[in-house]
């Protein structure tokens, strides 16, 4: 038995290894796309179907990746260098479908809403690599008032855009990093419809939009981490 | 889940069910074969004869034995290489013998082919040396004083990488971007110079002197295939060379200075880049997707970074990859926040 978990361990450690050299072997070039993800808001973990309380009036932390490597310097500076701004937007799912769609219009009069910008490389590590490893940090520079109802249900999505491209994390890519087409996302118009709580338009994945609700009246505490079937978006 | 973060989970479970799937073909109650203990370790040493000390002798040729005919002599009194087939050494049981004559065997018959070497690139080192001679002034290339074609308070440019083949035609209504030494259209345009370490500059001087119609020079054009390439980092003597050749080809025809935002090296060099080449506007290229364009914050910063390397004169974007609606947003945002033009690239449209 002892043999047996030497040898698992062994394992897992190659394995880790194997997987995170092969991940580092994508090399970043003048086509690579950023990456990003959002991990916690309100201090509440990015699942799909999560509750913020009832009384969120406002984001006031909002921990997420957004980066495109270390730059030229591998440093904070270098990270910040690579990037040109990370958003983050809202969209009000006032059918409450899981989907921004033109049942949400009339509640979304402008379209995605802009919370917040910054120009800071939060997350980043010092891989020049799309790994998106790095470790979250915080992405609001102070809190953002916003609109939150009870019992409504939202779209977060994070949009990084990198300085030297244009290119964002929004954009299909060819599965090494690199851009494979336009971003298919808009604020505004078509393009704003089709997002999803994992993904939905082409080049938006998983952990790049979180789809959230506010506690209803009444429900104690918030329903994390499960939510109810009706908002389930698999 | 990111796509990086699916390939590692992919890769470690591949490789975890594999060694898994080892461990379980080993058969319940299957013992592991003990191995013998090693030997002993002994350590042995070769013996190794001493080495005979080389003695320097003198060697007299005492002699010279032809085969057969009398050989031919030249000019100064030497035997031809033609007419000698053997040398015989004079060695005697292994052993070199200066008592033993050098023998020679000659035979007429021996001839040698006819032998030529061509160089293909003339190119090597030539431009290396007028780059050099452009640099202190010493270089001599034609020249003519032609009035260009005045350049428009909004250009709007069109380019077509080299990478991507023959260029077609470019659309009317735009200024196209020719890349020297490409025939020059009829129409106002711009030229851009690609150089490496060893292009000559006589050329360049001589399609100048004749283009009319060309508003511009962009020097410092050296494209990438989507992927680093050393000759597209910054040189600065390379553009300074250039420089001076289009400014004594063309006196008063505007010199641009493209820098690379995707590959550019770092600030200091591109500073020392501007500084040698004083150029009269500076070209950003990069900035190719809408999510450069689609935000005032964004446009204006980077409107910065050209004024920052070149205070006071107009800065150009190049390579953007826009259309439609996308790309008049993007020149309405640009016109309206400072830009002075963009040269996109016609590929994309």
């Amino acid at each position: 038995m002892r043999r047996l978990g030497s040898i698992v361990t062994l394992t897992l450690a190659v394995a880790l290894l194997a997987g995170v050299v092969y991940a580092a072997g994508i090399q970043w070039g003048e086509c690579a796309a950023p990456v990003g993800h959002i991990a916690f808001v309100n201090g509440v973990a990015a699942k799909d179907g999560a509750a913020l309380p009832m009384a969120t009036a406002q984001l006031t932390s909002v921990l997420a990746t957004a980066h495109r490597g270390g730059g030229a310097t591998g440093d904070q500076a270098g990270a910040d260098a690579e990037l040109s701004v990370v958003q983050l937007w809202l969209w009000r799912d006032s059918n409450g479908n899981g989907e921004s769609d033109e049942g949400d219009d009339a509640a979304n009069p402008t379209g995605w809403t802009l919370l917040s910008e910054t120009a800071t490389a939060h997350g980043w590590d010092d891989q020049p690599q799309g790994v998106d490893g790095g470790t979250a940090g915080e992405l609001l520079a102070a809190p953002v008032a916003v609109a939150l109802e009870p019992n409504r249900r939202y779209l977060l999505l994070l949009r990084v855009v990198t300085a030297a491209t244009g290119y964002t994390n929004l954009q299909p890519t060819n599965g090494d990093g690199t851009q494979a087409g336009p971003e298919a996302w808009a604020a505004t118009g078509a393009g704003a419809h089709g997002v999803k709580g994992a993904g939905g338009l082409s080049g938006i994945s998983d952990g790049e939009v979180w789809y959230f609700r506010v506690a209803a009246g009444g429900e104690v505490g918030p329903a994390f981490p499960t939510p109810p079937k009706v908002i389930e978006n698999r | 889940m990111s796509d990086t973060g699916k390939k590692i989970i992919l890769g470690s479970g591949v490789i975890v069910a594999a060694v898994a799937l080892g461990y379980l073909a080993l058969q319940p109650g299957e013992v592991v074969p003990e191995v013998a203990p090693l030997p002993e370790w002994r350590e042995t040493r070769p013996g190794v004869a001493a080495v005979p000390t080389l003695e320097t002798r003198s060697l007299t040729l005492s002699g010279l034995t032809l085969g057969g005919s009398t050989p031919r002599m030249n000019g100064t009194g030497e035997i031809a290489p033609s007419e000698v087939v053997e040398v015989r050494q004079p060695i005697v049981d292994g052993v070199l013998s200066p008592a033993t004559p050098l023998t020679v065997i000659i035979d007429a018959s021996v001839s040698l082919a006819p032998f030529s070497m061509r160089v293909k690139d003339v190119r090597v080192f030539a431009g290396a040396v007028e780059q050099a001679q452009a640099r202190d002034g010493t270089l001599q290339v034609a020249s003519a004083q032609l009035n260009a074609p005045a350049i428009p308070a909004w250009l709007d440019g069109w380019l077509w990488p080299t990478w991507r083949g023959a260029a077609p035609v470019a659309p009317d209504g735009v200024s196209p971007v020719i890349v020297w030494p490409a025939a020059a259209p009829d129409r106002p345009h711009l030229v851009a110079v690609i150089a490496d370490g060893a292009t000559p500059l006589k050329p360049l001087a001589e399609y100048l002197a004749a283009d009319g119609q060309a508003m511009a020079v962009i020097i410092g054009w050296e494209e990438t295939d989507h992927d680093f390439r050393p000759d597209a980092a910054l040189d600065t003597a390379r553009a300074e060379a250039v420089a001076k050749v289009v400014r004594a080809a063309r006196p008063g025809l505007p010199v641009w200075l493209m820098c690379s935002l995707t590959v550019t090296g770092t600030p200091e060099q591109a500073a020392a880049k501007v500084a040698a080449v004083k150029p009269d506007a500076i070209v950003l290229y990069g900035l190719f997707a809408k999510g450069a364009w689609d935000s005032d914050k964004v446009v204006e910063a980077n409107l910065a970074r050209g004024e920052k390397l070149l205070p006071g004169k107009p800065v150009y974007a190049a390579g953007q990859r826009l259309a439609g609606d996308d790309l008049q947003a993007a020149i309405d945002r640009a016109r309206r926040l400072g830009w002075k033009g963009m040269l996109c690239d016609g590929s994309a449209r």
